[in-house]
């Protein structure tokens, strides 16, 4: 099931980055008013308070599974795994930035043959 | 000496640039997936930032770095990497890297070449030495330089040039945990390392905030916490923090009222019956400004600490204090970590001592799990400055300037006169300041450093950097250090340079030069070694071709020493994963706990002392006697700002998780800057609500030496009557607010505490 909402999500970002892609070719000059995060569908951002303080808010359940992940604990944001939002940003982040971090575990993802990260762990929770 | 744009704005302006582009090429512009590209190679490397030392692998590709990775067979790290690490690439590829020598001409920095510019530094130091001698010069590095690199530096100014005016920015983060180890535990350094975290029962952070400062370190400790229960940790901080997340007890004193409590806690763990009375009775001497004494006088002492006493001075309730003491006392093992809280205080010495108590009087010292164990904040502030001799007091491998068979064996190495290094300590840090502002100092040659914002109390020693001739090499533009400069030099960074890198746990690592320096970038150690030629000492420099070279000669001073460095050739270094001195031969695995068994300078020349007397240990360094420990009875003492009723706030400074010292490096990962946009104040709620401040509003902090505007963060972190601020933006540079008062000892100054006063904006 999460692996077909995964793959949902991504054609849904696919079509529009790409729409965007050929849009911006067209208009050069409009390409830097607006966010990489707001092209994907973002609401406008504010780029004076972090990701987290707005979240915190906005998506209270999404913040509170992070907050509680070892990736909250140790304070790793949101930018960590979907980029700043102003240069780079993936709603359902690729996988393979994971090992740069977690180099240890390069043998296990191995082993996983085709799948990524989030194919088993939760990307908030990070659970199981 | 008006700029055209900042950095911030710099990198702002670059990241929109690369948006803009990005969206027309990639998917997801910036979320390369390196690991999975062709082509890239590895390098086998350590981490840029703090002192932990973690190990790191570097992604090149054709000759571009495009990613690092935790290094898996690192035993640091063990492949994990903190948020800072994983973006260094993008310090590397950073636009605000500079690329060519620049010179100040009618008021502006302008390109040169490197002959110009070289030549115009040596003709003006030369002419400065001339007129007015070597001390009118001075050097100020760094604790991230290189080994190698500092070692050049002391060679030209202490060797060549006759200057002992040799600083480095460890003296400002560093000294007071030299100072408090060399007069403890008679040598620099701590006793064990890293793996002592998961044996140890109980920690005791110590006005460390570890999950931010030192992640990889909180990590291990979070790690060995969740898989035994029944570890513990205690805090003492006066500000609550990320790392209180693993806290059992947090003890909030009032910023710079601590040292009652440590003494206190001796207090309690001596009438408990938590002392080990053997270990005192054959290890340690009991000491205070009058000299030698015996345990009853320490328990005298002690008799002015009761933890209700403490509790009056420090704020902290004596019920906390003595759970605090009990919780060390029962613990089997222990381990205290401390960095900036403890060291950056007018009386940072003592406070390391009386950390060093508390394992010396329990025996919980020279075993696995238990050590009194500084924290490092940055990643060659050991091995450059500490072992290297990067301070004016020092030569490289632990050598003194005011010994003169210390003085005659470096400059035979060096192939100088021994005439030509001086026998007088040169300036401390701020002492070196202050003469560049007042004159005496004229010329400075600055490396890999931004004493323009870091220093404390920074605005006031502006004046100097502008009337005197100042020399900057760094491989970042602009810095608010070359808003002063004259000659700004190009440095290559990390991954275009090899050299070693020392870390906390007394452990040296080797750094490969991955890729070319970028534009006319050069090595710092090159630098220095050119410009000793066109100086006139040719001869001098002329032997230095390469980094293993430079290495070489050093750590062949390191040979009989504590600090024992033979058995780390780069050979070896560039196959393991670094090694832990002392290392006295090419087959010695390196070093778990020192002035014990398995320690080669104790199995080889005190085991059978120690065994004749029943010891377990011999303190064997420079500063101990009879290879006895000292336990300090060190009196409470005020801060040198106290509040009052002008200023009724305790100022405290501190760093946030993704930025790193004054962002040279952070400030180039929009990621990074994302995480934490802006500084801010944090503001107790009830110093708030009495102040009638909201969150967010724009409020000024007022010391007595200036003020600052800043965005409030109402927030249950700090204690009541404290506000904190992150020092790292240069365009909110705290440290202009900070006090320069230091630490008479170690001469390292007072961040961590200043009188401060609010306002709404």
């Amino acid at each position: 099931m999460k692996y077909k909402i995964n793959m949902i999500l991504s054609v849904i970002v696919l079509t529009i980055a790409l729409a965007l892609s050929c849009s911006s070719l067209c208009k050069n000059a409009q390409v830097v008013e607006k966010s990489v995060a707001e092209f994907a569908g973002h609401a406008e951002v504010d780029f004076s308070v972090s990701c987290m303080e707005c979240h915190s808010e906005s998506t209270p359940d999404i913040y509170e599974d992070w907050a509680n992940s070892g990736h909250g604990k140790m304070n790793y944001g949101c930018y960590m795994c979907h980029g700043d939002g102003m240069e780079n940003f993936s709603v359902q982040p690729e996988t393979d930035m994971c090992i740069n971090c977690h180099s240890s575990a390069s043998g296990h993802l191995m082993r996983m043959e085709n799948q990524g990260c989030f194919d088993c762990h939760d990307g908030h929770t990070l659970n199981p | 000496m008006s700029k055209k744009y900042t950095r911030r704005e710099f990198i702002k302006t670059s990241a929109a640039a690369s948006a803009a582009a990005g969206i027309g090429v990639s998917l997801f512009p910036g979320m390369t997936f390196a690991n999975q590209s062709g082509g890239t190679n590895w390098h086998k490397s350590v981490c840029r930032y703090c002192g932990v030392g973690c190990g790191v692998m570097i992604g090149e590709k054709a000759g571009k770095i495009i990613s690092i990775k935790g290094d898996e067979l690192n035993t640091v790290n063990n492949g994990h990497l903190c948020v800072k690490a994983f973006y260094l690439h993008k310090a590397v590829n950073s636009k605000t890297r500079l690329h060519h020598p620049m010179i100040r001409k009618n008021g502006k920095l302008v390109k040169s070449s490197w002959e110009e510019a070289l030549d115009l530094v040596a003709t003006k130091f030369n002419e400065i030495r001339k007129a007015n001698g070597g001390n009118a010069l001075a050097f100020y590095g760094s604790g991230q330089g290189e080994t190698e690199e500092t070692y050049m530096a002391n060679k030209l100014f202490k060797g060549c040039i006759g200057t002992n005016n040799v600083e480095g920015n460890p003296r400002l983060c560093m000294a007071s945990a030299v100072g408090g180890y060399l007069s403890s535990l008679g040598a620099d350094e701590p006793v064990g390392l890293y793996e002592d975290i998961e044996k140890a029962e109980l920690f005791f952070l110590a006005g460390s905030n570890t999950a931010e400062a030192h992640p990889i370190i909180f990590e291990r400790i979070m790690r060995h916490k969740t898989r035994n229960p029944n570890v513990k940790i205690v805090i003492l901080d006066p500000r609550k923090t990320p790392t209180d997340q693993v806290a059992d007890l947090h003890l909030f004193p009032k910023p710079g009222y601590d040292l009652a409590i440590f003494n206190a806690m001796a207090k309690v763990l001596i009438d408990e019956g938590y002392a080990d009375d053997d270990f005192i009775a054959k290890h340690l001497v009991m000491k205070n400004g009058d000299g030698v004494q015996d345990f009853e006088t320490y328990k005298k002492f002690l008799n002015d600490y009761t933890p209700e006493i403490a509790e009056k001075i420090s704020g902290v309730p004596a019920q906390d204090i003595i759970k605090a003491a009990r919780m060390f006392g029962k613990a089997k093992t222990a381990m205290t970590l401390w960095t900036m809280g403890l060291n950056q205080r007018k009386r940072g010495v003592w406070a390391n001592n009386l950390v060093h108590n508390l394992h010396l009087i329990t025996g919980k010292i020279g075993v696995p799990g238990s050590d009194s164990f500084s924290l490092t904040g940055q990643p060659n502030a050991c091995g450059g400055v500490r072992e290297g001799g990067g301070l004016c007091h020092l030569l490289p491998g632990h050598h003194l300037v005011v010994k003169e068979a210390h003085r005659a064996k470096v400059a035979k190495v060096w192939g100088v006169p021994a005439s030509n290094i001086q026998p007088k300590p040169g300036k401390h840090t701020i002492a070196m300041f202050s003469a560049l502002n007042e004159g005496e100092i004229k010329g400075m040659y600055i490396m890999c450093t931004n004493p323009a914002q870091s220093l404390p109390n920074a605005k006031k020693y502006w004046k100097g950097l502008k009337e005197q001739f100042v020399v900057v090499a760094e491989s970042f533009y602009p810095t608010m250090t070359t808003e002063y400069a004259d000659v700004v030099l190009p440095a290559a960074f990390w991954t275009e340079k090899e050299g070693v890198y020392g870390c906390t746990e007394r452990r040296s690592q080797y750094m490969p030069l991955v890729v070319a320096p970028q534009g006319q970038a050069k090595w710092d150690a090159f630098i220095l070694r050119d410009l000793g030629k066109k100086m006139g000492f040719e001869k001098e420099f002329a032997k230095y071709e390469t980094a293993e070279i430079m290495w070489d000669e050093y750590r062949g001073l390191t040979k009989g020493k504590d600090m024992n460095l033979m058995g780390a050739s780069y050979d070896r270094l560039k196959k393991v994963r670094g090694l832990t001195w002392p290392v006295p031969t090419e087959d010695h695995p390196g070093t778990y706990k020192r002035f014990m068994a398995g320690d080669p300078i104790y199995d080889s020349k005190f085991a059978e002392l120690a065994k004749k007397e029943g010891r377990r240990m011999y303190f064997y360094g420079p500063k101990a006697k009879d290879g006895k420990a000292t336990v300090w009875m060190r009196p409470h003492d005020d801060p040198a700002e106290p509040t009052d009723s002008e200023y009724p706030l305790a100022l405290t400074t501190g760093r946030v998780l993704e930025h790193w010292h004054t962002m040279t490096m952070t400030g180039t990962a929009p990621e990074l800057n994302r995480a934490v946009p802006n500084a801010y104040v944090e503001i107790n709620p009830i110093d708030a609500r009495n102040m009638s401040i909201k969150n967010k509003e724009q409020v000024v902090i007022e010391t007595r030496r200036g003020s600052m505007q800043f965005e409030a963060r109402v927030i249950d972190r700090p204690v009541q009557g404290t506000i904190f601020v992150p020092w790292h933006w240069e365009n909110k540079p705290i440290n202009v607010l900070c006090i320069d008062a230091f630490d008479p000892g170690s001469k390292e100054p007072e961040y961590k505490v200043a009188a401060a006063r609010i306002r709404k904006a």
